[in-house]
């Protein structure tokens, strides 16, 4: 299954394509080419698109992989980038730091729990990620969405999540900071300022108000890629 | 609550506090006196209600207004009888001059034309809502009744005619007629009524004259803090003369009086400043 996925790479940093003028300039023809394909995702293709391959390729020439991967997985899922699981534990499988991925799952139904673990190779330490469990799933209110995959595909999601933890704490480097496109479905920032808009400030931006345009770089896709989960 | 039942409602409000602070008679003869009489509103008071109704309570603008017709000479006899009809026609109503009722709609129509002001008039919400609480220090029944208070009690919006709505000209009407005590009674009095503390107090200044200028402005933290320090000392001193039953004018004694501060020479122009201390 997802074990098997494995994406190789040599973990270098190049400089970025924010790093100079030329760089940029070079990364915008790179990114012309890229948006007038169609094999990359729609929120990538076209004029409008261009931005988002130019932050995709920032990420390919910091992660050296081929820009093409990242495109294919990296989503916007409610305004924010996010990397599919799959190529969370790709990344981790494949980069030669650690041995492939375990899942220890304990339980079943209500009680069902999963821990991912892998061993550095350097040390020969195992690593093992927070448990997550059901009841985590619940009461964060992951499972309990309308149309959460939680509700029907518990294994695999407890999986998927349990790996992007673990690559949150022990590959964080590679992911960028950058969470599982599941997260970002169940997670959902929520604002905590007492009344945003009754400053002055915000009360006289609520004066003029034409539309705001569209940001095309943000526009969310509706929800997780199927294709990629089944 | 209808209008004239808040202000009949002996609780106190902010126009209570304002009187007790000219002198504690004047309190008396106003609201204790047993004899007093109730003075007909001005003509500027009758205009302010006019416009109040005007931009936030349209609906009630035919029940409350009558507005005298133009052109009847009522020196012949169908002058006499047109004006008959209409006093019969207008009881109970509040009656305005062609002019006045001119006035009243062209202020109406700049304000609605500000965006801010239309900007904050839009926010969903509701006028002329009665709050009480009991102040808890003095034990004395406490009331305010905004003007446009927003659904989620986050602005009190607070209509101002005004002769000058230019920011000089206004801070001079918040020292005059004590704005800021209103700002600070009306903050304060919702956070006890309601929970909610506004996070914001804002005037909408019109003139009452053409252009109808009109500026909105939001009252600063300073005002509020200086207004809430002014309204508790008048509270306090309510409280204390009503537990005395004691209501005293000015002083008994002969005052020395000097030249107002702006003009003895201390400062060079007149500071508002001044003014503000009531």
């Amino acid at each position: 299954m997802t074990d098997s996925t494995a994406i190789t790479t040599t973990y270098v940093a190049q400089p970025g394509v924010f790093s100079s003028a030329i760089a940029f300039d070079e990364a915008q023809r790179f990114a012309k080419a890229l948006a007038s394909s169609t094999l990359v995702p729609q929120q990538y293709q076209g004029q409008q698109g261009l931005g988002n391959c130019i932050v995709a390729l920032g990420f390919a020439r910091r992660m050296n992989i081929d820009p093409l991967m990242v495109v294919q997985n990296l989503h916007v899922i409610h305004g924010r980038p996010s990397w599919s699981s799959q190529f969370i534990i790709g990344l981790i499988n494949g980069c030669g730091r650690f041995s492939l991925l375990r899942y220890e799952i304990t339980g079943k139904g209500e009680t069902l729990a999963c821990t991912a673990v892998a061993t550095d190779l350097a040390s020969g330490q195992e690593l093992r990620g927070p448990e997550v469990t059901m009841t985590m799933a619940k009461k964060e209110g992951w499972a309990t969405k309308s149309n959460s995959k939680w509700l029907t595909m518990p294994e695999l999601m407890i999986r998927y999540r349990a790996a992007a933890f673990w690559g949150r704490l022990y590959a964080s480097d590679m992911l960028l900071g950058i969470q599982s496109q599941e997260e970002v479905v169940d997670i959902q920032p929520v604002s905590v300022s007492e009344s945003p808009a009754t400053s002055v400030a915000d009360l006289n931006a609520a004066i003029a108000k034409p539309a705001p345009e569209p940001a095309p770089a943000l526009e969310p896709i509706p929800a997780a890629d199927d294709d990629e989960l089944f | 609550m209808e209008n004239a039942d808040y202000h009949a409602h002996p609780a106190i409000s902010k126009s209570h506090l304002d009187l007790i602070a000219r002198s504690p008679l004047h309190y008396w003869a106003r609201f204790i006196d047993e004899k007093r009489i109730i003075p007909e509103p001005s003509a500027a008071h009758r205009l302010g209600s006019a416009l109040h109704t005007h931009v936030l309570e349209l609906h009630k603008w035919d029940r409350e207004y009558a507005v005298a017709p133009d052109g009847i000479d009522r020196r012949t006899k169908a002058g006499k009888e047109a004006w008959a009809a209409f006093e019969v026609d207008a009881a109970g109503k509040t009656m305005l001059s062609r002019d006045e009722a001119d006035h009243v709609m062209h202020m109406g129509r700049a304000i609605l034309s500000h965006p801010a002001a239309a900007m904050l008039l839009n926010l969903p919400g509701e006028a002329e809502t009665t709050h009480m609480w009991t102040d808890g220090a003095t034990g004395l029944e406490c009331k305010c009744r905004p003007d446009w208070l927003t659904s989620d009690g986050a602005i009190v919006v607070d209509l101002k005619t005004t002769e000058d709505a230019s920011p000089t000209g206004f801070r001079k009407s918040i020292a005059q007629w004590r704005y800021g005590v209103q700002a600070a009674w009306y903050t304060f009095g919702l956070e006890q009524a309601t929970g909610t503390r506004p996070m914001q107090f804002i005037f909408i200044a019109v003139e009452k004259k053409p252009p109808y200028a009109v500026a909105v402005y939001a009252a600063d933290e300073q005002m509020i803090e200086h207004g809430m320090k002014t309204a508790m000392r008048d509270l306090a001193k309510l409280a204390e003369c009503k537990a005395a039953d004691r209501w005293p004018g000015y002083s008994d004694q002969i005052e020395m009086i000097s030249l107002p501060a702006w003009m003895s020479g201390s400062k060079t122009t007149q500071p508002i400043e001044e003014i503000q201390e009531f």
